[in-house]
């Protein structure tokens, strides 16, 4: 009979061997995750520094970069709009509305006058008395409710790789209903929830740092096991949608996430710049470290390596299975993937690792495969 | 059919050669000859009688009616001593060296003195191999050599006996392509001394490239023999089948590939000794997925772990999902039960129980999945399984109660892969499916590989050669040094693009 001691001794001896609960192993990016170069591939439609997120109404592309938001317009990104702070999520309802998060603190929902001039309707910096701290994403549902995630109670969506780091687990999922004010946690403790979408039945999120999609009140995830980290999403056509996964999971730093004592000796003396984890780009520095490796060979970057940074977007069919993928790979340029959104027969992917915003043409028909 | 006119007197030459074997014909009326210092290949199916004719040629087996003519002289030739005495050596495909024994004991192995000095032995040995200009140490041991040393050894023995006529059986089925190359230009050098050879091969292209002339048997009779450079694979191929098979085979780019099903297989990160390196790679339900690599890239070992006959690194060994949960095999009947069944390499040592006949075979697989007590053994169920398992494979043999040694290459994997199948598994890996298989027997495993897929189950064909790979293929993945490296889509690959991967 199985008992209480039996299962610690098998625990402590999978840790000591490295094996079962305490595998370091990724899952294998192949069959529908097969690498490919259409992110590599893409038009560059724009180089925008700080370009981070995309919303789009049905009629007009939003955008943000650092603080302003751009319509894209006549083939270019027009300015629209100048907050005093970093836009960190975006969202565009289809009666025109808009909201912004600001710095990841401060939700501010947008309305258009008869002059086309945006207005402050509401906004909102706190909920059950706890302030807004990391709002990465927002959508709105059909019945015109803001959904939110709220990445990180300590850290600015900037900061996301000192929450990784830290192994944070206080994410949120929330539900603000602007005409009754009222605001519904979805769900809550999460490892760093980036990335909402309603869909017909449910509301779906990624929860980044569990490498999972979860739907509020269901036990198992949509999609799990991811060897990326997923982030945002937007529907697809056809059916499904798109997801981003922003960066990739590596053996390293798996590694180093279950080594506490090494990463907060890192944390506390090393520059984040030069941090063992993954990065929305990379190639910049020689001092940055290596993923332990034959990244070279030959002077050639190898497209196999262990990803630093890695450009990766999935399509996902309504039940959770993927269908697709679309990768810059190691050597590739279009890395740290954080917003995608179908608009005007093309799906325009936003590649913060190079800062540009990228185009692929979509079929005319939509078969999901 | 009339053979060209020879240009001198033949070395060896055979006339109206027959062996029956039971009173079944294994050749018949077989014509041969070989000129000096000429390069012969012998090609044809799986018993096709090539095997017999040269066991005749080096006196391992009589022959039942015909002559055999050594240097003009007629012979019978009773044993191989006497073949060798007669200036006539053969390279058997499974090396015929004693393994335990070292390298200058197995070249002197017959030819011992009444009084032998070990250092002496070496030094002569030493002195001899480097005549040859062949690498290989002396004094190390048989077992602990690779296949083309092996193969050297065995070449080398032939020339200390004073061969002048060798005869290789499939020279190059375990060599690695660096190591044909090096075999190549050996036989040009032995050639160059004056030597004939004799060489049976499955490999088209080596006949092609190395022999001056080229017999081909079929059914025990023979068929054609030609000069090589009036001959071309598509001739060939008709004349060791009777129909053109080529384009069956190799012939047709892949157009249609299967759509992926339920992940299966999962291999994340695994380490094996010094051969898997952090290898990660998955196989999906109705899938043909292709496995190609050079010799030593891990492949098999890969799948011996997945199928539990080898172990994995017991710190950090990584993982083997099955259907999404981690499985760790300690032996291979574990596997079994999982639905996972492995399709040996080397079917002579791995594959199937020699002195037993094809049914007791079949069964035996069929035993591994069931676990059943030898008590309630069932001689008539065992009859009727393999019965059945031989008509589904065209299992071809003399009589139904045939040990399965005494099959074709062809007919013996057929066995193995029943032995298999009969497990009803989920996931098949054939390892080297068609090695040392003819082209007829190489169709109807194709057959059975792509019947497998389209029937949903998840299978996986491990193959060194690229055709085969790109032919069966639903995704091919490219194994280098221990690890999948890339995975091509079968509509996409090329055979440049997929060996650039391997080397590169």
């Amino acid at each position: 009979m199985r008992t209480a001691w039996h299962a610690w001794l098998e625990q402590w001896l999978d840790r000591f061997l490295g094996r079962g609960s305490a595998a370091i192993t990724v899952p294998v990016m192949d069959g529908v995750l097969k690498p490919n170069r259409a992110l590599d591939a893409a038009e560059v439609m724009a180089q925008l520094p700080g370009i981070d997120d995309l919303a789009s109404d049905g009629r007009t592309l939003w955008l943000s970069a650092a603080n302003v938001l751009y319509r894209w317009s006549q083939g270019a990104a027009q300015e629209a709009l100048r907050f005093d702070a970093e836009i960190t999520a975006l969202a565009a309802g289809a009666q025109g509305g808009m909201a912004v998060a600001l710095a990841g603190q401060r939700i501010v929902l947008m309305r258009p006058d008869e002059e086309q001039v945006f207005q402050e309707r509401a906004s909102l910096r706190a909920i059950y008395g706890q302030a807004l701290q990391g709002v990465n994403a927002l959508a709105f549902d059909a019945q015109g409710r803001l959904l939110i995630t709220d990445g990180s109670a300590r850290h600015a969506p900037t900061a996301w790789c000192h929450d990784l780091m830290e192994l944070g687990h206080s994410g949120r999922v929330m539900r603000w209903d602007v005409k009754s004010g009222k605001v519904e946690l979805l769900a809550s403790g999460l490892r760093y929830a980036y990335g909402v979408l309603p869909r017909a039945s449910a509301v779906v999120f990624s929860e980044s740092w569990a490498h999972r999609l979860l739907v509020p009140g269901r036990d198992r995830a949509l999609l799990s096991d991811l060897p990326a980290y997923p982030s945002r999403m937007a529907p697809a056509a056809g059916g499904g949608f798109w997801l981003c996964c922003f960066v990739c999971r590596t053996q390293l730093v798996e590694f180093v996430l279950r080594e506490p004592a090494y990463r907060q000796r890192m944390l506390r003396e090393v520059d984040p710049r030069y941090w063992i984890a993954p990065a929305l780009a990379s190639g910049h520095s020689f001092l940055e470290p290596l993923q332990g490796a034959g990244v070279k060979q030959m002077g050639v970057l190898k497209p196999w390596a262990p990803p630093r940074a890695y450009g990766l977007v999935l399509r996902v069919a309504e039940d959770g299975r993927v269908l697709s993928s679309l990768h810059s790979q190691v050597d590739g340029l279009h890395h740290g993937i954080t917003a995608v959104q179908e608009h005007d027969g093309g799906l325009w992917v936003v590649s913060k690792g190079s800062a540009r915003l990228l185009r692929i043409p979509l079929p005319d028909r939509e078969d999901g495969a | 059919m009339s053979l060209p006119e020879p240009t001198a007197q033949p070395v060896l030459e055979l006339r109206q050669a027959t062996k029956l074997y039971n009173g079944v014909p294994a050749i018949e009326n077989v014509d041969f000859c070989l000129q000096p210092g000429e390069i012969h290949a012998l090609l044809g199916e799986n018993g096709a009688g090539k095997s017999t004719l040269t066991k005749v040629m080096a006196g391992v087996v009589g022959l039942s009616s015909g002559q055999m003519l050594v240097q003009g002289r007629e012979l019978a030739l009773r044993t191989p001593l006497e073949a060798l005495q007669h200036g006539i050596a053969m390279v058997f495909q499974e090396t015929s060296l004693v393994p335990s024994m070292t390298v200058a004991q197995n070249l002197y192995l017959g030819r011992e003195r009444f009084y032998n000095r070990l250092r002496g032995v070496y030094i002569a040995s030493q002195q001899f191999l480097q005549s040859l200009n062949f690498d290989v140490d002396p004094t190390a041991t048989v077992a602990m050599l690779g296949a083309a040393k092996k193969q050297m050894v065995e070449i080398a023995r032939a020339v200390l006996h004073e061969a002048r006529i060798i005869i290789f059986d499939e020279p190059t089925a375990s060599l690695t392509p660096e190591e044909k190359k090096y075999f190549f230009d050996l036989v040009f050098k032995l050639q160059a001394r004056g030597v004939s050879i004799i060489f049976i091969s499955h490999a088209l292209e080596e006949a092609l490239l190395l022999a001056d002339r080229i017999t081909v048997l079929r059914d025990g009779r023979h068929v054609l023999t030609d000069l090589k450079t009036k001959l071309d694979r598509a001739r060939i191929v008709q004349a060791m089948v009777g129909r053109d098979l080529s384009q069956t085979l190799y012939g047709q780019k892949k157009t249609v590939v299967r759509p992926p099903g339920e992940c299966l297989l999962s291999v994340r990160n695994l380490r094996m000794a010094a051969m898997v390196k952090n290898n990660s790679l998955s196989a999906f339900a109705g899938q043909v997925t292709g496995v190609f690599g050079l010799v030593g890239s891990g492949r098999t070992e890969t799948f011996k772990v997945v199928a539990g006959l080898i172990k994995r690194d017991l710190f950090h060994g990584g993982e083997v999902l099955l259907r999404g949960k981690p499985v760790r095999y300690r032996v291979a009947g574990q596997a079994v039960h999982d639905g996972i069944a492995y399709i040996t390499e080397d079917r002579k040592l791995e594959g199937f129980f020699e002195t037993m006949s094809i049914a007791q075979n079949i069964y035996m697989g069929l035993l591994a999945k069931l676990g059943r007590p030898l008590g309630l053994l069932s001689a008539r169920t065992a009859r009727a399984v393999g019965e059945h398992w031989s008509q589904l494979l065209t299992v071809r043999a003399i009589s139904r109660d045939a040990l399965v040694i005494e099959l074709s290459g062809g007919n013996q994997q057929k066995v193995v892969i029943a032995k298999s199948l009969v497990q009803e598994p989920e996931l098949i890996i054939f390892d080297e499916p068609t090695r040392g298989v003819d082209v007829g027997a190489i169709a109807e495993i194709h057959a059975e590989i792509n019947r497998l897929a389209d029937a949903g189950r998840a299978v996986v064909v491990i193959s060194s050669y690229l055709p085969e790979v790109m032919a069966l293929s639903d995704r091919i993945l490219v194994a280098k040094q221990g690890r999948v490296v890339v995975e091509f889509a079968p509509l996409d690959a090329t055979q440049e693009g997929i060996l650039y991967a391997a080397i590169h």
